[in-house]
């Protein structure tokens, strides 16, 4: 099969094309991308199609000697784990796509970087060798950096680097740890497979655990090592935020299940207490810079941190429930935050303000846009009907039952969200009108399109949310932490 | 091996040694680069194929030992004339070099590679000596090639001086060494270093000749002449002196570690560890504040050197294999810089960091080739930097040297400021001044996707590299 390798690299493909687009036909980037990242959607579906999804472990294997020197190969697998959040990638970046149907200048190369963005993505997703993990996941990063830099807003220098020197440097210590996981580990090897069948002792795995953790924990991100994040967020283009919120903040989340989680689950116990303690602590800090917050896109990101606290104190709390919520979290906080950041990007497209005081009584002039701002924005909250409520709900619950403490400082924090979005949501669309206050257009048909398919998905999530904790349940009990001695 | 046998397996020096008179004779009298320059790329040529088809494999001491031929001079030789072809490319680019000198300086480069060679392989002290004399000689001449430059003599005089006075060190070291052993000969000092009581003495003048190889690689105190020459010689003499002297050097210690003091590799571990770290530390620091291309490109290489070092002082396997590789990745990719370097400047220019601002959007191509350089160096996958780094810091922790890694971690998140300096001038803004696209003339053209490819090549499938190096040190 190569169904991966392809999900893979056809945007990589479709990257080259782009760059070799000679000049004069530039005005045709937009159609050619949007082909290559609805292939590749094509592609993801036709992943879903091929796995058994109640079956565990690794199916559509892929896998062949890479570098036979060094015990590196080239290891592709889909698992349960990893299905949903590729369907979610691909998803998210055909929208972005979509929505960036309007940008006029140097387009063949933002979406050639977009292209090879999703290269990086996909491959981070599906890599089971530590070294090609690795790759994938700092491939991730140029693109990113030149998307923020290039394209960015006004303070697109500082955000840029800032964002580059966080990550880099969290995967600089990961790096260090995947070396030694290689030199101490008796197999030799940078398969996840082989590292499994010869567990590392626990004071090896306590040091590699924490150089493995500091490369996703700006990832995802951790507090306190959130603070690159609402930076990058603001001045990044609205489809550049949904990629980073939408998607690459899962990365974090989905390498320290795959790979922090599995390859050292003795010290994942361990340091449970830390990382439980630090994902409260982000729910509740990102709640509150959310609530004071007068940029529309800053309050998104910080709401951001507090949602995917959620998912670290899913994976930390380790029981099956609380797992089966971060997995569902990962993707509904996926499709509400796009949906937010589109939002506030039409908006700013149209007033070249994100400043929430400078609107008000928006609801008459854009009934449509109105009426989407408050769908997203009551999904964000956890409003039952809509996919945010069942995912906070069943890490909440997984967490309960040893962690009370934990799950209701983490339940302080549905509050707080509900706050900072209601108090949005009256300022913006009801509130008084301001002086001199930009009068927008309502959203266009196409816009709404975009927009569309997250709201079927989140409603479909909302209303039904077995159909997505069933796609994911079978690869959890080997992340369960502590399963044996409670 | 008597010298005529010797002779037989010494084609590959001896038709650098002609071409580089041919080279030197076929100046155009009509001013065109083509003739000389093709002339030295078919030298180059020629010798590579020899050196290729090289039947024997084994290790072999040509002329009575002054010269050995085994795995490493093998691995060298061949860069060496792969790098003295890509320099001779970038060369034939108008405006790389002032058209009058191009037939002389590239005539110059051979002997240079000749040079290096010779240096790589010595057996003998008086090869060493006269090799370091022949090589420095040559790089001083190379520097000071364009009269009308003023920063070109004053880099050129610099290096003269502080090249001597690093040369007698080493001429004072190897000095010692026949004091106390009576002899030049790697193999008759190894043996009466090892045995003989006079250990304080040794490691005196193993220190000396440290010095002069400390020299060639500019690590930190011995770097001073290093911006003023990469920053003012013409770009292919800068180019070729980033990464050919500092492999010769490379090689150097190497063999002097391996054929004449086994007995104190402790000791130069220790030495050469310490040199590491400060040259790390000090070429980052320097780096992140300039403000000319050219001279941030010296304090990087100059970075490189430490980590290449690095690779060295672990007197592993596998540090030296990933040295070889990172030595490999490191040329190719500042070779490339140099290159697209050339592609991107423009008439009249000073060679600031802003005459780069919005670069890319003049010369799409050469930025981005000139981006996969930067990365490589700076180490981000999937390019051949990346692997060699891994590497050599995988190495080091497998040693247990966790400080030295350390060191070279952060040093590797200070190296990400300054490239990345390059790449923000690159992209971020629009070009200062409205020009249509530059093209890049063919030859730069070639040689950039060369390079690009070699090294995108290397990070993807370093097999065939890694094969390479593994034969350096049979």
């Amino acid at each position: 099969m190569t169904l991966l390798s392809s999900v893979v690299f056809f945007p990589l493909a479709g990257a080259l094309v782009l760059l070799g687009l000679p000049r004069t036909l530039a005005s045709r980037a937009f159609p050619l991308a949007m082909g290559f990242t609805g292939l590749t959607l094509f592609i993801a579906f036709g992943i879903l199609g091929a796995v058994d999804p109640t079956q565990p472990g690794f199916q559509l294997t892929e896998k062949m000697p890479w570098i036979p020197e060094w015990g590196v190969s080239y290891h592709l697998a889909v698992d349960t784990l990893s299905l949903p959040l590729i369907l979610l990638s691909a998803l998210l970046f055909a929208v972005a796509c979509a929505a960036s149907s309007q940008r006029k200048e140097k387009q063949k190369e933002y979406f050639a970087l977009m292209l090879i963005l999703e290269t990086g993505v996909m491959g981070s997703f599906l890599a089971l060798d530590l070294m090609m993990f690795y790759i994938f996941w700092e491939l991730v990063l140029i693109p990113m950096y030149l998307l923020i830099g290039i394209f960015g807003g006004e303070r697109k220098n500082r955000a840029a680097v800032k964002f580059f020197l966080y990550t880099f440097c969290g995967s600089l210590l990961m790096l260090l740890a995947v070396a030694a996981v290689y030199f101490l580990s008796p197999a030799r090897s940078f398969d996840l497979l082989e590292l499994l069948k010869s567990p590392l002792s626990l004071e090896i795995q306590r040091m590699v655990f924490l150089g493995f953790l500091a490369g996703f924990a700006v990832k995802i991100p951790v507090f306190p090592l959130h603070t690159w994040l609402p930076e990058a967020h603001v001045e990044a283009p609205a489809p550049i935020s949904v990629l980073l919120a939408g998607i690459l903040l899962k990365m974090g989340a989905y390498g320290l299940m795959r790979f922090g989680v599995t390859l050292f689950p003795e010290a994942a116990l361990e340091f449970r207490p830390v990382l439980m303690g630090l994902a409260v602590a982000g729910i509740l800090a990102g709640g509150f810079a959310a609530l004071s917050q007068k940029d529309l896109k800053r309050m998104i990101a910080y709401s951001s941190v507090s949602h995917m606290g959620f998912v670290v104190l899913g994976i930390s709390a380790g029981t099956e429930a609380a797992l089966s919520g971060a997995v569902f979290q990962m993707i509904s906080h996926g499709l509400i935050t796009s949906g937010l950041f589109l939002l506030a990007g039409y908006l700013y497209e149209r007033t070249h303000t994100r400043d929430q005081d400078a609107f008000g009584g928006l609801a008459a002039g854009m009934p449509r846009y109105a009426g989407l701002l408050i769908f997203f924005s009551m999904a964000s909250l956890g409003l039952p009907g809509l996919s945010g409520f069942p995912a906070e709900l069943l890490v909440l619950a997984g967490t309960l039952e040893r962690h009370p403490g934990a799950s209701a400082a983490a339940a302080a924090g549905i509050f707080l969200s509900a706050f900072y979005l209601v108090t949005m949501l009256r300022k913006v669309l009801w509130g008084p009108v301001p002086q001199n206050a930009p009068v927008p257009s309502d959203i266009r048909p196409g816009e709404t399109l975009v927009l569309l398919p997250l709201v079927i998905l989140i409603l479909l999530a909302g209303i039904c949310p077995s159909l997505f904790t069933g796609l994911s349940a079978a690869s959890l009990p080997p992340l369960v932490i502590g399963a044996s001695n409670g | 091996m008597s010298t005529l046998q010797s002779l037989a397996h010494f084609k590959t020096e001896i038709i650098l040694l002609i071409g580089a008179f041919i080279t030197l004779f076929s100046d155009s009298p009509k001013g065109s680069r083509f003739l000389a320059g093709t002339a030295a790329l078919l030298t180059l040529t020629l010798a590579g194929v020899a050196a290729f088809t090289e039947a024997s494999q084994q290790s072999l001491q040509l002329f009575g030992g002054f010269f050995t031929l085994d795995g490493a001079t093998r691995f060298f030789r061949f860069g060496m004339i792969l790098a003295a072809a890509a320099s001779v490319l970038l060369g034939m680019t108008r405006g790389a070099i002032a058209l009058s000198f191009f037939a002389e300086s590239t005539a110059l480069m051979l002997f240079l590679t000749f040079g290096l060679i010779v240096l790589c392989a010595s057996g003998h002290f008086l090869t060493l000596l006269l090799a370091v004399e022949m090589v420095s000689l040559l790089s001083y001449l190379m520097t000071g090639f364009s009269p009308q430059n003023t920063r070109a003599r004053e880099a050129a005089l610099k290096y003269l001086l502080l090249g001597s006075f690093c040369s007698a060190f080493m001429l004072y070291g190897i000095s010692l060494l026949f004091g106390l052993t009576g002899s030049l000969d790697f193999d008759s000092v190894r043996a009466a270093v090892q045995d003989g009581g006079q250990r304080t003495a040794a490691a005196a003048s193993l220190l000396f000749i440290l010095t002069g190889a400390g020299f060639k690689l500019s690590l930190f105190p011995f770097h001073f002449w290093a911006p003023d020459v990469y920053e003012a010689a013409p770009s292919p003499v800068a180019a070729y002196l980033t990464v050919a002297p500092k492999a010769a050097a490379c090689a150097i210690l190497i063999r002097l570690f391996s054929e004449v003091f086994p007995s104190m590799q402790t000791f130069g571990a220790e030495v050469l560890q310490t040199l590491c770290i400060l040259t790390l530390l000090a070429a980052s620091l320097l780096a992140l504040a300039q403000t000319r291309v050219r001279r941030l490109i010296a304090y990087s290489s100059m970075a490189q050197a430490g980590y290449l070092l690095m690779g060295l002082s672990l007197f592993s396997r596998e540090g030296l294999q990933a040295a070889f590789f990172y030595l490999a990745a490191y040329g190719a990719a500042n070779l490339g810089v140099f290159a697209a370097l050339t592609a991107l400047s423009q008439r009249g220019t000073q060679d600031h960091l802003e005459d780069l601002t919005g670069a890319a959007w003049r010369n799409p191509f050469a930025a981005g080739c000139l981006t996969v350089f930067l990365l490589s160096l700076a180490g981000l996958p999937p390019l051949a930097g990346f692997l060699g780094k891994f590497w050599i810091f995988a190495a080091a922790l497998k040693e247990g040297e966790v400080f030295l890694v350390v060191t070279a971690a952060l040093t590797s998140m200070i190296g990400i400021f300054y490239y990345f300096k390059i790449l923000r001038t690159l992209y971020f803004s629009d070009p200062l001044i409205a020009l249509c696209a530059a093209p890049t003339p063919l030859p730069l053209r070639i040689l950039l996707i060369l390079l690009a490819s070699a090294v995108t090549a290397a990070g993807l499938f370093p097999s065939w590299l890694l094969r390479a190096a593994e034969s350096a040190l049979r």
